[in-house]
């Protein structure tokens, strides 16, 4: 992987902020995270650094800081005016992107917030189960009678996708356009070179996209009874004004990038575990009421985001010296399996008490999709165990994940 | 003893209110109500899980006085 600094200012600031690491202690690391390794390598890696050091510095592109406990990235989370959101890829400190709210720190933060906040509500989600439910059912019915199926391709991206695109009111057979768009994009975030080009020119259609969808609901507004996604986003205010073009845009960009991956790769692992752990498989098909709290369970022990943070003003922590500019990975994957909070932590106990997990990330930036994904990953593991209880991984190539969001690359299950 | 919930912490996980609907619900922008902050030792307990599981470690029960 091309892993080189063109810039000699920025060359010059990684190998001061290197020394400045070496000096303070921190153990230094060199965490290239978009290495593809065997499945469940990087919680391993996350367990052994963590055992080391609550905080590390890895020399990986431009070097950044690794909060490893769940102690410092919760108080980090929760220090906005510290730990900004102006960057939140580990390996790139300067994005000529802006995702909103994503990227937008507080207070301006608050009042994009609160419109997503109500559209994705428990209630609208409560609302939209049985559509959610009967999406689910069809997609499994449609390979369930073939005794097997590539789980990631005919499932795990489909469903997601087609969620998003039913809350948003948008055609369902434009599915493979959408996997195709979110797939270059995550290849291409923190990595370099034609990874990364691939990932704007996707950028680019998806925004070309969602100006057609703006320009027909400005055009065309739904009646407001219908509670159309777009049309209440084309009129919500942001303070006391409405949103502009570029706004709604940029959103609708970062609903789509953040509501598919993620239940995508979420899925993965829960399969992967699934299939490989009888007594949790019959568990969940002899007593699905537990379903709920397997579901934070499998998002505890498999939390799949290392976002970062950037340094706003200069702070001590966590005994490191960091300075204003310098990115911090806050790492959930981590911090998630920390022994301080949880007992066997890396061990899946899908009736844990006490989890605190930092699958959604904490603070005001806190996943506004949680209650959704909760849903559509309770689903799935309902209507899938209704009709496939038993089943097997069937594929050796292609268990293999990358970062900064992990998740299992291929899984073919097989059932009688 | 009074059941609090720091509303800077609180970032709207919806943990409370899912495990103890009896004493949280949730306001449009899903961010908890507590439904009854006045408690029993009977209620501590049952409360105990929704206060555990807080990701932002925002929820207290304190001791009135």
């Amino acid at each position: 992987m091309n892993n080189k600094i063109v810039d000699p200012a920025e060359a010059a600031e990684a190998t001061a902020r290197l020394e400045r690491a070496k000096a303070a202690g921190c153990p230094v690391v060199h965490f290239d995270y978009t290495t593809p390794k065997p499945a469940l390598s990087y919680f391993d890696e996350f367990d052994k650094l963590r055992a080391e050091t609550p905080v590390a510095y890895s020399d990986y592109g431009p070097g950044f800081w690794m909060l490893l406990t769940a102690e410092l990235v919760r108080d980090a989370y929760q220090a906005p005016e510290i730990f900004s959101s102006s960057a939140t890829i580990p390996t790139v400190p300067h994005p000529d992107w802006q995702w909103i709210p994503t990227m937008i720190d507080p207070p301006e933060h608050a009042d994009f917030r609160r419109v997503l906040n109500v559209a994705f509500s428990p209630r609208f989600v409560r609302n939209l189960e049985d559509v959610i439910r009967q999406d689910c059912v069809d997609t499994i019915e449609s390979f369930l009678a073939d005794g097997k199926v590539d789980f990631l391709d005919q499932f795990a991206k489909v469903f997601p996708t087609q969620v998003f695109l039913r809350i948003l009111g948008l055609p369902l057979e434009h599915t493979d356009m959408f996997m195709g768009w979110v797939e270059t994009v995550f290849e291409g975030l923190g990595h370099f070179g034609d990874f990364a080009d691939d990932q704007l020119q996707a950028q680019k259609e998806i925004h070309a996209y969602f100006a057609e969808v703006l320009k027909d609901r400005r055009a065309n507004p739904r009646p407001q009874e219908e509670g159309d996604f777009f049309t209440i986003l084309a009129t919500s205010k942001v303070g006391d004004r409405v949103m502009t073009d570029e706004e709604f845009l940029n959103m609708s960009e970062v609903l789509l990038l953040a509501g598919l991956d993620t239940v995508k790769s979420q899925l993965s692992y829960m399969f992967y575990h699934l299939a490989t752990t009888p007594s949790d498989r019959e568990w969940i098909t002899r007593e699905p009421e537990i379903i709920p709290n397997a579901v934070e369970e499998f998002l505890r022990a498999h939390t799949i985001v290392m976002g970062a943070r950037q340094v706003a003003q200069d702070t001590d922590f966590g005994g490191c010296p960091m300075k204003k500019g310098d990115m911090v990975m806050v790492a959930g994957p981590s911090a998630s399996r920390d022994e301080a909070e949880y007992d066997n932590p890396a061990q899946i106990q899908l009736d844990r008490k006490v989890n605190r997990h930092f699958s959604f990330a904490a603070g005001p930036h806190r996943c506004v999709g949680a209650h959704l994904a909760r849903t559509e990953l309770a689903i799935v593991l309902e209507e899938w165990h209704k009709r496939i209880p038993n089943y097997r991984v069937t594929n050796t190539e292609g268990l293999v994940e990358s970062g900064p969001q992990v998740g299992i690359e291929a899984l073919h299950l097989a059932w009688d | 003893m009074k059941l609090t919930v720091d509303t800077g912490k609180c970032s709207g996980h919806g943990r409370c209110y899912s495990l103890a609907p009896d004493y949280f619900d949730c306001d449009d922008e899903g961010f908890p109500i507590v439904l009854r902050p006045d408690l029993t030792a009977a209620d501590v307990v049952a409360v105990g899980d929704a206060v555990a599981n807080c990701p932002e470690r925002a929820i207290a029960i304190l001791e009135e006085g």
